[in-house]
């Protein structure tokens, strides 16, 4: 066994971290410490991707017939790694799911006018798959796509499209077919967020984040946008979301506010007492200590696998032990830090800059996002114990 | 990065494995819960034959001088099988005492290790005391024929049928030095009261009365900190030990979740069932992970007291975590002891508490993060 990346890929990591230092010292690209840089539009995270797509780093497992580097997948995993570590945006769902599946499953055309476009972050997406009525129970969506001459017409209604603001793209599953099973009527579209039809209404999130809901009243999409073959839209994004589990979950995030929350342990006094030496403090350093290592276990176990079905059962378990670290962190943080643990940052007496105040808000949506943690055990009672598909 | 293990890993893996199907099915454990010494000779020697014993030994003393990756890929099959017998305390944890012993020590006992003609003991824990060095009551004195000691022990695991127990004293000339002693538990002075435990494993009250010491283990340094480097190392092979009580109660329940059937369909196609155990198999995953990790860090020479750590504090609590939803899955029929579970659920939490030392452990731990 051996535990360590290889020397070239801890030489292409401390590459990219020197090159995401520099930039990241930029004004604006860390507006918000440890995470939530990832929905964010701002011109700073823009300029940032721009950097990124000119030094190459957009893409590096593509094949380079596509623009990519076609390095093994584990350079992403890396460079995704470093960027978490070092609070900066993710290189995103572009180069990310939707490039992949346009790899995947797109026309010459298709390739052809969208990849350079993402691999130069030139474009911006959103991903329209949740609606009111169909969260955890994907295949039951009913924003409907009918056929007509040259395209589709699509109505109907999505939610939680987190980028849908400012993106360029929709990314877009629509219910195509009638009657037979659900998860075999649904299409992948890719269409323009400024399509006459399209309607957003934003929702600030407890965290103080946008996400929208998407109407589409009436809008034209024309053939050549559907992504893949009609009718199989479900299972293209259930092989996707297999990818995204893990993608989005990086570990970096955490290890970043667990480095926080140390350097106060390691600097902070009570009632001029150093912290550390506080039983239930040291208790707690520990604990977070053990489930950050086994966090990140589970994260490189997933890539360090070349089988596909242990790699889809070690992204679920990853998904719920960063997102139960992440809540666990920003939990214990305001516990055991005193008088103005609760204070936002930059008011009067903050501890910690106010950072866990807010991920104690953004937490919330770690066990829900990305598929609720319920499903993630679905998955791997389903696929790893082989247990009926729990109801 | 590789994961997985090597060809001559799974071969050991699979060779073990035979054995102790073989060799301690599920009713020979039941049956050593009754038996005076709690093990089988001839399983001691199946272990001595395929190498076991010496896993850690070096070759020129008789071992195979393996390291701590097949020490616990052979633990963990341990565990899965609950192997009656005093592997942990002699091939694990006095063999590492013995390796940072004077040489004429190593040379006489590791050899008898390796061969299965030596068995160990451990005398750490003392009655209405705790694991650190404050809980070292039992006192060395210098008398005319040599070196004794005298005090109590709790659960001292096998001590009616090993041939040395490792013994930690305070010496009475410098009080603050803790030595590492051995004696022959048939000695003068030694008595042996046999209490019933938790686990039903055989396990001794030892008192000791001017006791002679056969061999004092710490001679120049400090016998408390060789007692920790070997006892945290060795809480690698125990964490191992519990992984495979956890990944064999997972098997079990899991087993019995697909067959049992309640409201017509079966019990493990209900969420309130089947994510308890999804939870335990995630444990049991990232916790196998820690553990593997340790032994690599352990023979490749990095630093590995943190990790060893880790596995020492959350090892032992997956396989109580992983055996009490075990239960919870069998439901009434696991609660007979008809079922096998019951044996894990009560070995898990014995191992657990007879090794625990959370305070001691979390402070290495702390230490490395805070500095």
């Amino acid at each position: 066994m051996d535990f360590e990346f290889s020397p070239d890929e801890l030489a292409f990591r401390e590459e990219a971290a020197k090159f995401i230092a520099k930039k990241v010292a930029k004004p604006g690209v860390l507006s918000l410490g440890a995470d939530g840089t990832r929905y964010i539009d701002t011109p700073a995270r823009r300029e940032f991707m721009k950097d990124l797509a000119d030094a190459g780093y957009l893409g590096v497992s593509w094949d380079q017939e596509y623009g990519g580097r076609g390095l093994p997948p584990v350079y992403d995993y890396l460079l995704n790694e470093e960027l978490a570590l070092q609070g900066a945006p993710s290189t995103g769902k572009g180069v990310g799911i939707i490039g992949r599946s346009i790899i995947t499953l797109g026309t010459a055309e298709q390739k052809a006018y969208f990849l350079p476009k993402i691999l130069n972050a030139d474009i911006e997406w959103a991903i329209g798959y949740t609606e009111p009525d169909s969260g955890s129970d994907l295949a039951s969506m009913k924003l409907r796509a009918v056929k007509e001459d040259g395209g589709w017409r699509i109505n109907g209604q999505k939610r939680f499209t987190t980028s849908a603001h400012f993106a360029d793209w929709y990314f877009l599953a629509a219910r195509t077919g009638t009657g037979e099973r659900k998860h075999d009527g649904i299409t992948l579209f890719l269409l323009r967020m400024d399509a006459p039809g399209i309607e957003i209404n934003g929702l600030t999130c407890i965290d103080g984040e946008r996400t929208n809901e998407v109407f589409l009243d009436d809008v034209f999409v024309p053939d050549d946008q559907v992504l893949g073959e009609v009718g199989k839209g479900f299972y293209y994004m259930s092989a996707a979301l297999d990818y995204e589990r893990h993608v989005l979950f990086p570990w970096g995030y955490l290890k970043r506010m667990y480095d926080v929350f140390i350097e106060w342990a390691r600097t902070a006094t009570i009632d001029g007492e150093p912290v550390y030496n506080d039983p239930d403090t040291r208790a707690a350093i520990a604990k977070l200590s053990i489930d950050l290592e086994l966090a990140r276990l589970l994260s490189i176990s997933v890539v360090a696998t070349d089988d596909p079905e242990q790699a889809n059962v070690g992204s679920a378990m990853n998904k719920i032990a960063a997102s139960e670290f992440y809540q666990e962190q920003a939990d214990t943080a305001l516990d055991l830090m005193g008088a103005g643990s609760w204070l936002q940052r930059d008011s009067e007496g903050a501890v910690g800059e106010g950072l866990f105040e807010r991920l104690y808000r953004s937490g919330v949506l770690q066990s829900v996002g990305a598929g609720t943690n319920e499903i993630q055990r679905n998955i791997i009672a389903r696929r790893g114990l082989k247990l009926p598909n729990p109801v | 990065m590789d994961l997985t293990l090597s060809s001559e890993q799974l071969e050991m893996q699979q060779t073990v494995r035979d054995l102790f199907a073989e060799k301690s099915a599920p009713d020979v454990v039941r049956a050593m819960e009754e038996d005076k010494i709690g093990y089988d000779a001839e399983l001691w020697s199946a272990l001595a034959d395929v190498g076991v014993l010496g896993l850690l030994i070096p070759d020129e003393l008789g071992g195979l001088g393996f390291g701590w990756e097949e020490a616990v890929l052979v633990f963990e099959e341990a565990g899965r099988v609950l192997v009656p017998g005093p592997l942990f305390e002699t091939a694990v944890l006095a063999a590492s005492l013995l390796e940072n012993s004077p040489d004429e020590i190593q040379r006489k006992w590791l050899p008898r290790i390796a061969s299965g003609d030596a068995t160990f003991g451990i005398g750490w824990k003392e009655p209405g005391r705790g694991p650190s060095t404050k809980g070292i009551g039992s006192t060395l004195a210098q008398a005319e024929s040599g070196l004794t000691v005298s005090g109590s022990k709790v659960g001292v695991s096998y001590a009616n049928s090993v041939d040395r127990v490792v013994v930690l004293a305070r010496s009475e000339q410098h009080d603050e030095r803790i030595d590492l002693v051995l004696i022959d538990p048939k000695a003068d002075g030694v008595t042996l009261n046999r209490v019933e435990t938790l686990g039903s494993t055989p396990q001794f009250m030892m008192h000791m009365k001017d006791v002679p010491v056969s061999e004092r283990l710490s001679l120049e340094e400090d016998g408390w900190q060789q007692w920790q480097t070997a006892l945290l190392r060795s809480r690698v092979a125990l964490g191992a030990w519990s992984i495979g009580v956890a990944a064999r109660a997972l098997e079990m329940a899991t087993d019995y979740a697909r067959e049992r059937e309640q409201f017509g369909r079966p019990i493990g196609g209900f969420q309130g069932v089947a994510h308890p155990l999804a939870t335990v198999a995630k444990d049991v995953t990232s916790t196998r992970l820690l553990v593997q990790q340790s032994a690599w860090a352990i023979d490749s020479g990095r630093p590995y007291e943190s990790l060893a750590a880790m596995v020492g504090m959350r090892a032992p609590d997956i396989g109580r975590t992983a055996t009490k939803v075990g239960h919870q899955t069998l439901g009434g029929i696991g609660f007979t002891n008809d079922l096998d579970m019951q044996l894990y659920y009560r070995r898990a939490k014995e191992k657990q508490l007879q090794w625990q030392d959370h305070r001691g452990l979390s402070d290495v731990i702390v230490d490395t993060v805070i500095g």
